[in-house]
């Protein structure tokens, strides 16, 4: 396995290479990224592990990377900015019109 | 004051604590994301999730020596010990995509949780409902 590894002492984010899978002629490699918070001299810890992406490499060598979106988080993420901007919006706009 | 046998079981004690830490730790690996293979009709399908994990542990110990009276040595002997240590923990879990690669090309396919996305819309929109009533009333 092979990694990538941006680390201090709480907080770890690493990039890893899993087994490389044979498929239809093709090999593929996935990737996840993980976070790790885990203060050294305290007994706790989080880790939030994801996939990234994948590496496709094809019988005549040719390679490819494809994103593994993560479609939830991002119409969650995409929900809580319309919310904020409306909020926003609707409070400009009340105070416009109290003044 | 802690004896000499309180010490060593709070070492052992710390010391299980700490390969537990480091076990769990190690959990943070490329195969808790991605599951085995599964072959299907000619196509292999790899399912991915996200994997968030917490864990958290504690020990707690007690020592305690009464007060030798030297002049009654069939009096009590003192006594006191004491320790316990505790964790817990969860991980949570949520499928991301499917990778299928058929003969056709490999695809990432995504897994779309329409359930929280459906409860978070309805959050927000309760939010900006009460937002908006609560500017639209006349203030007195």
């Amino acid at each position: 396995m092979e990694s990538a590894e941006k680390r201090n002492d709480w907080v770890s984010v690493e990039t890893s290479a899993g087994k490389s899978i044979q498929a239809s002629g093709a090999t593929i490699t996935p990737f996840a990224t993980s976070l790790r918070i885990g203060p050294p001299n305290l007994p706790f810890g989080l880790i939030w592990n994801r996939p990234s992406s994948i590496l496709i490499q094809s019988a005549d060598g040719q390679e490819e990377v494809q994103q593994v979106p993560d479609i939830t988080r991002q119409v969650l993420w995409g929900l809580l900015g319309v919310t904020l901007v409306m909020a926003a919006l609707m409070w400009i706009f009340n105070r416009k019109q109290s003044n | 004051m802690p004896t000499k046998k309180s010490s060593t079981e709070y070492s052992q004690v710390l010391d299980r604590v700490q390969q537990n830490m480091d076990k769990f730790l190690s959990s943070a690996h490329v195969d808790a994301v991605y599951g085995a293979p599964i072959a299907h009709e000619g196509t292999i399908i790899i399912p991915s999730a996200e994997v968030l994990s917490f864990a958290g542990f504690g020990v707690g110990g007690g020592s305690g020596n009464g007060p030798v009276n030297p002049d009654d040595p069939e009096g009590a002997a003192p006594e006191g010990e004491g320790f316990g240590g505790g964790g817990g923990g969860r991980v949570l879990s949520r499928p991301v995509a499917i990778i299928i690669a058929a003969p056709e090309g490999v695809r990432v396919e995504p897994v779309v949780d329409v359930t929280k996305i459906g409860l978070a819309a309805l959050t927000a929109a309760g939010f900006m409902f009460g937002m908006w009533m609560r500017m639209a009333r006349p203030r007195g």
